[in-house]
Formats: structure tokens, C-alpha cells, sequence
């Protein structure tokens, strides 16, 4: 018995320091990003381009938009019908069919009228058999690839093969873009006041819009409870993390669901891997270690202002798979490159960024849950003081609600897409709520999918879609 | 009620503009303000212009975005009173937004090589180019001349010729860039002097402002560019040729229809499709004849395409 309370004596303190030691990373990330988001909104503001101004600069450079398609028949029209309306001098969309086993193609055939073209593609990285490139009669800009199925980085890859354009902008084929999303994601590209080598935009919710056209003409907040607490977190994982990540030049992640990178590099080291689920967080950080490697001053940035809409999950059941899958992509990432850890040779990326990923995002919430629960036992063979597990309960509570309202009112701060004063109390209201049943869910089907990846299960099965009108 | 107001003594229906200035409260003011900048940027005639002008030294505006350009030390500040200089077409104030121009402030120093351009003030601009390029870094170079070839003056055409060969490669291909963009045949002459320049990217620069001029008078030295072993160079010609109506190269494009470079095929068979039937006929004799499959691909994708955007529009 002296063992066992010897044991969670120093398990709790661990864990207390733990919570400590996180609770800084996220108070760290919180600066950055205010920091970052001032300095952001004042830029925006005293603008130097305007749109217009980059509409019609020579040092816009053309950019292919890529939308990897996969079962999407739902909602692939009303995407491609905001991605043909982005404001944008030159660029082109090319779709890549993986192997839908639904209408996709069909839909798209008939809807652009759709014909084959023998268009030669240079094989720059390896993909699966191509069966044919198709070119809309309706829309010049708009290139169809039919391929077989070979995963989202596969069809990625496809996409980069056909591309003719020195940029390209990964977006979902579930998502909408603003339409001017895309000329100020590459606003730091034109302006060249850094080397900018890949950009992302925020990703936001866009269950509870109303959508006509492809364009989200009124923003609003789901009622679905489970979406909601998803609004939230995209809001804190966006405004706060990566942009607290891109204020030290160290961002690990550029959302598959938008995101532009330059080509040429993307290329060097030969595109999307396609053995991991996690193919957009993997492939920024092949690009980070790169400029490490190449002693290249470029950067990877995050915009908190061009918006990407996309379709959250609406159930438990399509949330623990999306959780799942994003449990093992990032524990795929960090494997990958667990030589980078600690490194000295990649400064930042190996002593800050990597350790957050590894500590606080992988490992937190599987930590969180064994913290709870041997607090529970100490507290039921009487280990643990109640006034001190009562401190430290609330200590983590009251953090949790205040970084979740730090992210809801720098949303308020800086940009309003939420222009309802009852949307914000809501939002505030759900930000106390999550830590009471979401956090700890998350916990355990974040845990559960790492036992699974121990009994090498990578399944996570296919999301239910609703579409968006 | 303000919009009114200000909108009526601009159009000078309403005779006693001091009511105006009855509020002096500081956001009445600065409303004011905006919608002037807001309307100044659609406004098209001079007289038009002079009113806003007029209306802005009444409020004092004019020494109020003097002593912001001057004084203040917020980049912000700064940058934002050298944007309202522009769009207000304070012209008095254009020697505060010149000194600006050696700031190290991205915002401060684009806002104001934007505002001398807005101003027609490019002469300016090309003297602190011309004067401090070494000094400068090349992407301020390259942000200052892009600036100058959204709006060029004829004069400043002369002033880029009269100093071209004193300036460094660096700038001399951007002037190119700006001289092929304002397609001057003034310039025709030195770009075609300069085909031979030992440097490749003025070379190329040069083929490329020529095909924007879209007139050449040595067609041959052109077709020369044909043999080149820089693939970039062999690509631009084509364009040049595509551009300038080369018929008489018909043979060598059909030659370069099998070149070992993906663009340089491109270029060639659009080429080709550009010349109406004589082209066109080539390209279907390569689909059917052409030994090289890559020459039969490329012939066959361009009049594809050429024929479907006939069709779409």
C-alpha cells in the first residue's frame, strides 16, 4: 500500500508539473498570437496593396487551385462553383477524381460539360494510373483528372504533375472559399517583403451559414451542440496556435483544407507523402526541415483573415473519426521526423514546436485522462489532499475557460464574423461548457486511437456528408 | 446627414459650407474625411478633384497629414496620412511623401513610391531608382517598378532611355520589363540592340518586351534564337515570332514542335495554331505523321484546346 501511494503521489506531482509545463506553452502561444494578430490587423488596415492593387500588379503570380475529390457528389458543385468565382487575375482548378465510387464525376461531366483532352502530364512524382484529363467547355480555367484511387496526397500529387502554375492552393472539395480569400493569402507572396515559400488561411465552420452560389452571404452558428463546440475549437486552434506558431517562424501546420505553397520547392522534395494520413502537416514539415537543411531564410506563414468554410462532422460517431484520423496523422508526423526532436541543428522547430506537438497535443490528452483518473483514486484511498486536487481542478478549469475566451474574444477583437451579440454570449457560454463533457471525450477517443494504432488498426472509415445548402 | 451635407456643398446646391464645421467633435471629423478619401477615388475629373482639394484646406486637413507625415512615429500613422496624400491628391505635400521614400517601413516606403506614381510623380521615383539602386534592396526595386508599370508618362520613357546604360543588370531588365510593358516602339530599337547583350536575362528580356511591342525589324536575328541551347530562350523567340506574325518561320516552329523542352513544344504548336490554316495544317500533319509521340502529344493538345476555346466562346 506505501508502494502504490508512493506511486500516485509522484504520478499527481508529475502530472501537476506537467499541467504547469503545458499550461506555458498555451500562455506562450497566447502572447505570440495577440502579438501577431495586432501587428496583423494594423498591416490590414493601413494597407500597402489593395485588392485591386494585386488584381493588377505584374508580381501576381498565377496559382493552380488543386481539389482532391473522393466521394464528395454532395458537395463538389457548390465547392467548384466558389472556387470559379475566387477574385484572382490568372489561375486554374484542377480537380482530382480519386476513384469516387459515387456521382462525382458523373455531376461534374454534366455540369461543365466536361470533355477529354490528351493532355500530356510531366510525371514529376510518382501516382497511380491516370485514366484521362478532361477540360470544361463552360470553364477555360477548370481541368478534371479521373485517377484511380490512391488517397488524398496521391491525388494531391496528381494535381502537381498537371499544374502549369508556379503556385498552387490546396482546398477541399467540401470547402467554399471567400472570394477574396485567395488573393490575400497571396498578398505576402506579391508584396515580397519576405520570402514566403507557403501560406494558410483560417478554417472555419460553416454549419449555420447560409449558403447560396457558393458563397456564404450570412454567417451564423449551428444549433447542432456537437458543431458548436467544434466552432470553438477552430477558433482557438487557428487564432491562437498557429498563429502563435507562424509569429516565431516555426508553423508546423498548413490546413490540407487551404492552404497555397510554392511549387517549386513542393517539388524538390518530391510532393505529398502519400503514406500518411496526415499528409498536410507532413509535408510543411519536410518543408521546414528543408529550409533548415538549405540554411534558406523562406518562411511558412498563417493568415488569421482569408476564410476557407468548411463542413464539420454533426455527430459523435463522424467526430471520433475525424479525431482518430487526426490522432494517428500526427502521431505518423512525428515519427517520421523524431530525429528533428530536440535537435539543435533545427533551432526552434526541434526545442519548441515539435516538443508542443509531441507533449501537449499528442500526448496531452491521454495524459489529461490518466491525471483524472488516478486523481479520482487518490482522492478514494484518501492519497490526495481534497483542498489541493479541488485547487488543482479548478486551476486547469479556469485556464481552460479563459484560453477558449481569449481565442472567442480575439475573434471579437479582430475580425466579427459573428456579428450577433447572442452568437458571442453562446459562443462564451459553450466555452465554460466543453471542458465538462468535450474535452474529456476528446480525451479518450484521442487515447482510444492510440491503442488502436498499437494493435496497427488505421482504419477510421468515411465521413458522413450533408452538404451545404 | 453628413454625407448629405458634404455632398450637397460639393456640388455646390448648398452655398453656406460652414455648417459643416459646426461639430468639431473628432469622429464627425474623421467621417468627413473618409468619405472624401471614399469619394476622391471615384472621382474622374480634375475640377471635380480641386473641390475635395479645396474642401480639405478649409478643414485643415492638409497640415494635419503634414505634421502626421513629419512628426509622427507610428509606421501606421504615417503610412496611412501618405495613402490619404494620394487618394486626396494633395499635391503640396509630395516633397513630406518624397523623404519617405528612403524609409526602412515596408508600409511607409511602398505608400509612398504608390502615392508619386497616383501623383504622376514617376520622375521622382525613377531618380531615387536610378540614384540608389545599389543601396536598395532587390525586392524594393522590384515593388518600386511594378508600381511603375501600372501608370507611366511618356517622359518618363525619355528619362529610362537617357539613363539606361548607366544602371545594373538588375535594373536594366526591370526597365525593359516596364518600357515592353507600355509596348513604346520608342524603345524598339535598343531592345534590339541589346539581343546580343552577353547578359542571357537581358537577352531575354529584350525578346520578351519585343513581343510585346509585337514589331520587330530583324526578323532573322529573332530566328537565331531558335538554335539557342537555353531552352528559356528558345521558348521566348517562339512567342516573339507567334507575336509579331513571323510566317516565314513556319518550318523552323515545326522543327521545334519535337524540341527536347515540354514549353518550348507548347509555345511552337500555339505558334503554329496562331497562323490560321498554314498552322493548323501542320499541327494535324504532325498528329498523324510526326515520328516523336511527344510532338504528336503536344500537337494534339494545343489545337484540342485552341479548338475547344474557339467553341466555348
Amino acid at each position: 500500500m506505501t508502494i502504490l501511494k508512493e506511486i500516485l503521489y509522484w504520478t499527481n506531482h508529475l502530472i501537476f508539473f506537467y499541467v504547469l509545463f503545458i499550461d506555458g506553452f498555451y500562455l506562450t502561444l497566447l502572447f505570440l498570437s495577440l502579438k501577431q494578430l495586432r501587428l496583423y490587423l494594423k498591416r490590414t488596415q493601413y494597407n500597402r496593396y489593395e485588392n485591386e492593387d494585386i488584381v493588377t500588379s505584374e508580381l501576381t503570380p498565377p496559382v493552380s487551385i488543386l481539389v482532391p475529390a473522393f466521394n464528395e457528389e454532395k458537395n463538389i458543385l457548390v465547392s467548384l462553383t466558389s472556387f470559379l468565382n475566387v477574385n484572382y487575375p490568372e489561375y486554374e482548378v484542377i480537380v482530382i477524381n480519386d476513384g469516387s465510387k459515387d456521382h462525382t464525376f458523373n455531376r461534374l461531366i454534366d455540369h461543365f460539360q466536361l470533355v477529354s483532352t490528351n493532355q500530356p502530364i510531366r510525371n514529376q512524382i510518382h501516382t497511380e494510373e491516370i485514366y484521362g484529363v478532361y477540360r470544361s467547355i463552360q470553364y477555360p480555367q477548370l481541368k478534371v483528372i479521373d485517377k484511380k484511387n490512391g488517397g488524398k496526397a496521391d491525388s494531391l500529387n496528381a494535381g502537381l504533375n498537371l499544374s502549369s502554375f508556379p503556385y498552387f492552393c490546396a482546398v477541399d472539395a467540401d470547402s467554399i472559399l471567400e472570394h477574396d480569400s485567395l488573393l490575400k493569402t497571396m498578398r505576402p507572396f506579391v508584396e515580397g517583403e519576405e520570402d514566403i515559400i507557403a501560406c494558410g488561411g483560417i478554417v472555419r465552420i460553416a454549419n449555420g451559414c447560409k449558403i447560396l452560389n457558393g458563397r456564404v452571404v450570412e454567417v451564423g452558428l449551428p444549433d447542432n451542440k456537437i458543431v458548436l463546440h467544434q466552432v470553438i475549437e477552430y477558433l482557438r486552434s487557428f487564432l491562437m496556435g498557429r498563429l502563435g506558431f507562424s509569429a516565431i517562424n516555426n508553423l508546423l501546420i498548413i490546413s490540407g483544407a487551404f492552404g497555397v505553397f510554392r511549387k517549386k520547392e513542393v517539388l524538390l522534395i518530391n510532393g505529398y507523402n502519400t503514406k500518411v494520413v496526415g499528409e498536410d502537416m507532413e509535408l510543411v514539415l519536410r518543408l521546414q526541415r528543408y529550409l533548415y537543411d538549405e540554411k534558406m531564410s523562406s518562411k511558412v506563414l498563417f493568415l488569421p483573415d482569408p476564410v476557407c468554410w468548411t463542413e464539420a462532422p454533426g455527430n459523435l460517431a463522424d467526430l471520433y473519426k475525424q479525431r482518430s484520423r487526426w490522432q494517428l496523422g500526427l502521431l505518423q508526423c512525428l515519427w517520421i521526423h523524431k530525429d528533428a526532436l530536440f535537435n539543435p541543428s533545427y533551432k526552434l522547430m526541434g526545442s519548441f514546436a515539435l516538443p508542443y506537438f509531441l507533449f501537449v497535443e499528442l500526448l496531452g490528452p491521454t495524459i489529461e485522462l490518466l491525471g483524472f483518473i488516478l486523481i479520482l483514486i487518490g482522492l478514494y484511498f484518501d492519497f490526495v489532499s481534497i483542498p489541493f486536487a479541488i485547487l488543482f481542478f479548478m486551476f486547469s478549469l479556469l485556464l481552460g475557460i479563459f484560453l477558449s475566451l481569449a481565442a472567442v474574444f480575439m475573434e471579437e477583437y479582430s475580425f466579427r464574423r459573428y456579428p450577433k451579440i447572442k452568437d458571442m454570449i453562446t459562443l462564451s457560454f459553450y466555452c465554460i461548457i466543453e471542458n465538462f463533457w468535450y474535452r474529456q471525450l476528446n480525451a479518450i477517443w484521442r487515447t482510444w486511437a492510440f491503442l488502436r494504432v498499437l494493435k496497427r488498426d488505421y482504419s477510421w472509415g468515411e465521413l458522413k456528408r450533408n452538404g451545404f445548402e | 446627414m453628413i454625407f448629405k451635407e458634404m455632398t450637397q456643398f460639393i456640388t455646390i446646391s448648398n452655398s453656406i459650407p460652414s455648417r459643416l464645421f459646426l461639430q468639431e467633435k473628432k469622429w464627425k471629423r474623421e467621417v468627413i474625411i473618409r468619405t472624401l478619401y471614399q469619394l476622391s477615388s471615384v472621382l474622374k475629373s480634375e475640377e471635380e478633384h480641386a473641390k475635395i482639394k479645396m474642401f480639405c484646406e478649409k478643414m485643415g486637413v492638409v497640415s494635419e497629414l503634414k505634421k502626421m507625415i513629419t512628426e509622427s512615429k507610428d509606421w501606421w500613422t504615417v503610412a496611412d496620412a501618405i495613402r490619404v496624400v494620394g487618394k486626396l491628391r494633395i499635391t503640396e505635400l509630395i516633397p513630406a511623401v518624397e523623404r519617405n521614400l528612403q524609409q526602412t517601413d515596408y508600409e511607409v516606403w511602398n505608400s509612398s513610391a504608390r502615392v508619386m506614381n497616383q501623383l504622376n510623380c514617376n520622375h521622382i521615383l525613377l531618380k531615387y531608382l536610378i540614384e540608389n539602386e545599389n543601396s536598395l534592396k532587390q525586392f524594393k526595386v522590384q515593388q518600386i517598378t511594378a508600381i511603375l508599370i501600372s501608370k507611366l508618362e511618356e517622359n518618363d520613357i525619355e528619362i529610362i532611355l537617357s539613363h539606361f546604360e548607366q544602371v545594373s543588370p538588375l535594373l536594366k531588365g526591370r526597365f525593359i520589363k516596364i518600357l515592353g510593358n507600355q509596348q513604346s516602339p520608342k524603345a524598339l530599337t535598343l531592345f534590339e540592340s541589346l539581343l546580343s547583350n552577353e547578359d542571357r536575362e537581358i537577352r531575354i528580356g529584350a525578346l520578351k518586351a519585343i513581343g510585346e511591342i509585337r514589331i520587330t525589324t530583324v526578323e532573322d536575328k529573332i530566328l537565331a534564337f531558335f538554335k539557342s541551347e537555353e531552352w528559356t530562350e528558345r521558348m521566348v523567340a517562339t512567342k516573339v515570332v507567334q507575336n509579331c506574325g513571323i510566317r516565314k518561320a513556319i518550318p523552323q516552329l515545326t522543327h521545334l514542335l519535337a524540341d527536347a523542352e515540354w514549353w518550348v513544344r507548347l509555345r511552337a504548336a500555339e505558334a503554329l495554331f496562331s497562323f490560321g490554316t498554314a498552322g493548323k495544317q501542320v499541327l494535324e500533319w504532325c498528329i498523324e505523321n510526326h515520328e516523336d509521340p511527344f510532338t504528336r502529344d503536344m500537337a494534339f493538345k494545343v489545337l484540342r484546346e485552341k479548338e475547344l476555346e474557339v467553341y466555348s466562346i
